[in-house]
């Protein structure tokens, strides 16, 4: 199997390192329902449509796509707050697709979720105070706190909750108020408080800074990473912003249409994209020198995302593809393949990543590169 | 990224000081509260719950206000086919068909009105709300058989599925109650459960069941209680709309059946012939369903404004 020769990969670079989520399978299809008084079926968007990763503990795997690619869907479907077609979520040993409603309910103490938008994630009603303390009244406080703030539940509490604000940089002040007393900064760090209040081992932060002004996003993004150092987190950080992703992840899965189309480490991809996507993607992130940007080649993605509920044969990409070639890319589905020979540890969906590599295979189209200016 | 700066990652203290600025008081403010602040500060919301105070305090202090004791028609003997007494210093204004001080029925009106218009919204409240919260709160099939069968009230008109309820029910004392409530009942299941459904969606619930928290929970104290805003409020709108629906049920004959009990339709009815020779008759109770009604919208409204997130300020 291919995910086993790259653990093994993984294991000699890093030391032994265990897999805290792997995903295999994973489709998540939406039924798209007609009909005026019977719903029928007559189609489904397959936001998700097999997808497999593999995360090793305390890192940070980034996945990028644009909009309407599934990823956010895929974020949900690993803390099953949106329910798998298919697959299999194997957290720490145990099958998350498969758990029944109360065990499912105790495990999600250890995956939490981060959202793009913390005013509408946080009840306008609640006080911050009973924001951060409602999770550890259903949970109770992690055995590793216990020790440190005693077993006396509801003084406990809130001296957890008192440490947790502190820790995200907020003053104890704060507890008293209201999601809408505060900026956007300040409540995405309220957001996140309550997801790591009860110690979880996976926080999936969905588009965490895209809600937030330029100046608070590196803020953070920056204290994402001190909590990762701090209490040994695994994160999947979900994003639209190629820096964002590159400053914080370890491992980068680029989507495609409900698929991973290339997945590889965060420098390594930014370096030498190798799917056609992927490359195009990256060609569209500007320079910010003038002298440069007007050096390079860029690569223009002709139309728009073909509809998930009816994904092009063949090739999902080979609609838009620069790079397309006859007949195999609109008939053979490449799948995801790690690339042992030229590029070690990187998987790829393509036919001819390879050849793309070695530059035996252009843009096939004049018209979709813009020359350097000279 | 080069705007990073490690150094702040590395102080929690010096950036729980910078935070820190703007959060002086102690105190935050609530959805409730805020809403408060901004209701004081409207001049017709002001002005509606002047009325409806003066209105509630002079239903519960009616034997303490009025002159007489109601409905005793002491004075029967200076009513004449052709003539009701005017305002007179002992009566200061006049007696009505049947022999009564008019200002004394008018307060003890006062009492009906609120006593209908509270008890009929509470039920038609309540009933909606039990209607609405469960299709709400379960969706899918249960929500369409629910949402159907209030569809089907709906499609009655509301004045009339009120006459033939209190029809059937004849002349009981609560019928003029239910009846007013069986009108209301759809309008706040739909409100509810559309609010609901509204809420199911927002961010913040998906956060409550990726917390772990019970599917009840999230319901009972996440979804319900922010869902409850615009129910509220029509809740206060329907109470106008009740003290007229009692006014027009009591003028078709199908309101409360004593007739020592003064209230303000009922005396509408009985001023009728009267129209042309002592119009005060029919002026005053009708006045005073008007302004209670016009307090009642105007609180709602202003209500609506103050709960609306969009004008937050």
């Amino acid at each position: 199997m291919a995910e086993h020769d790259r653990s093994a990969a993984l294991d000699s670079a890093a030391g032994p390192v265990r897999s805290l989520l792997s995903v295999r399978g994973l489709e998540v299809h939406f039924p798209i329902k007609q009909g005026l008084v019977f719903d029928r079926t007559v189609g489904h968007v397959r936001a998700v449509d097999g997808v497999d990763l593999e995360i090793p503990q305390g890192q940070t795997y980034g996945l990028v796509g644009e909009s309407g690619c599934g990823k956010s869907t895929l974020g949900r479907a690993v803390l099953r707050l949106e329910e798998p077609t298919a697959g299999e979520v194997i957290f720490d040993g145990e099958d998350i697709a498969k758990l029944k409603a109360e065990p499912l309910r105790k495990m999600r103490r250890r995956m939490q979720m981060v959202f793009q938008d913390p005013l509408a994630s946080l009840n306008p009603r609640q006080s911050v105070q009973s924001l951060l303390i409602e999770p550890l009244r259903v949970h109770g406080l992690a055995v590793a706190d216990r020790a440190q703030f005693g077993a006396d539940s509801s003084a406990s509490h809130l001296a957890k909750v008192v440490s947790m604000l502190e820790l995200v940089g907020l003053p104890r002040a704060a507890l008293a108020k209201y999601p809408h007393e505060f900026s956007g900064g300040q409540r995405q760090r309220i957001g996140i408080a309550r997801a790591m209040i009860l110690n979880p081992d996976l926080v999936i932060a969905d588009e965490p800074v895209s809600a937030l002004d330029v100046s608070v996003q590196a803020q953070v993004i920056n204290l994402l990473e001190r909590l990762q150092d701090l209490l040994g987190l695994t994160y999947i950080v979900i994003a639209h912003d190629l820096a964002v992703v590159r400053h914080i992840s370890d491992t980068i899965g680029v989507m495609y249409l409900g698929r991973l189309v290339e997945e590889a480490p965060s420098d390594a991809l930014y370096e030498r994209p190798l799917h056609p996507y992927t490359i195009a993607l990256m060609s569209a992130i500007p320079i910010p020198d003038p002298v440069v940007e007007d050096r390079r080649e860029r690569i223009l993605l002709k139309g728009d995302l073909p509809s998930p509920a009816n994904p092009p044969s063949g090739c999902r990409f080979h609609t838009r593809c620069p790079f397309r070639q006859p007949t195999r890319c609109d008939t053979d589905e490449p799948a995801l393949r790690e690339l042992t020979q030229v590029a070690p540890g990187r998987r790829v969906a393509c036919h001819y990543a390879e050849e793309i590599l070695s530059g035996e295979v252009r843009v096939r189209d004049a018209d979709l590169l813009i020359e350097p200016v000279r | 990224m080069t705007a990073l700066d490690p150094a702040q990652s590395a102080r929690p203290a010096s950036l729980s000081a910078l935070m820190g600025d703007g959060m002086s008081d102690e105190q935050g403010t609530s959805l409730w509260r805020g809403a408060f602040e901004r209701l004081s500060r409207n001049p017709a919301a002001i002005i509606g719950t002047l009325i409806v105070l003066a209105f509630v305090l002079v239903a519960i202090f009616a034997p303490l206000l009025a002159p007489y004791e109601p409905a005793k028609s002491q004075w029967i003997d200076q009513v004449t086919p052709s003539d009701v007494p005017g305002p007179s210093p002992g009566h200061p204004l006049g007696l009505d068909p049947f022999g009564s001080d008019l200002l004394t029925q008018l307060i003890y009106g006062a009492r009906q009105s609120l006593i209908i218009g509270v008890v009929s919204t509470a039920i038609g409240l309540l009933g909606g709300a039990l209607l609405g919260g469960v299709a709400g709160a379960f969706g899918g099939r249960v929500d369409t058989f629910v949402m159907r069968l209030v569809d089907i009230m709906l499609s009655i008109p509301s004045l009339l599925l009120a006459v033939s309820v209190a029809a059937v029910m004849g002349p009981r004392p609560g019928a003029i109650m239910i009846a007013i409530a069986a009108a209301q009942v759809p309008v706040f299941a739909r409100l509810l459960r559309g609010s609901m459904l509204a809420q199911r969606g927002q961010d913040y619930v998906l956060a409550s069941f990726s917390l772990g928290l019970r599917r009840r929970t999230v319901v009972m104290s996440h979804v319900v209680p922010n869902s409850l805003g615009p129910v509220i409020v029509q809740a206060t709108l329907t109470l106008a709309t009740a003290i007229i629906e009692v006014a027009a049920l009591s003028y078709l004959g199908l309101g409360a059946s004593d007739p020592a009990i003064a209230e303000w339709g009922r005396m509408l009815v009985k001023a009728q012939d009267r129209l042309q020779t002592d119009p005060q008759l029919m002026l005053l109770p009708g006045l005073c369903i008007a302004v209670t009604a016009l307090g009642f919208t105007l609180f709602g409204e202003a209500l609506r404004e103050a709960l609306d997130p969009k004008s937050r300020r």
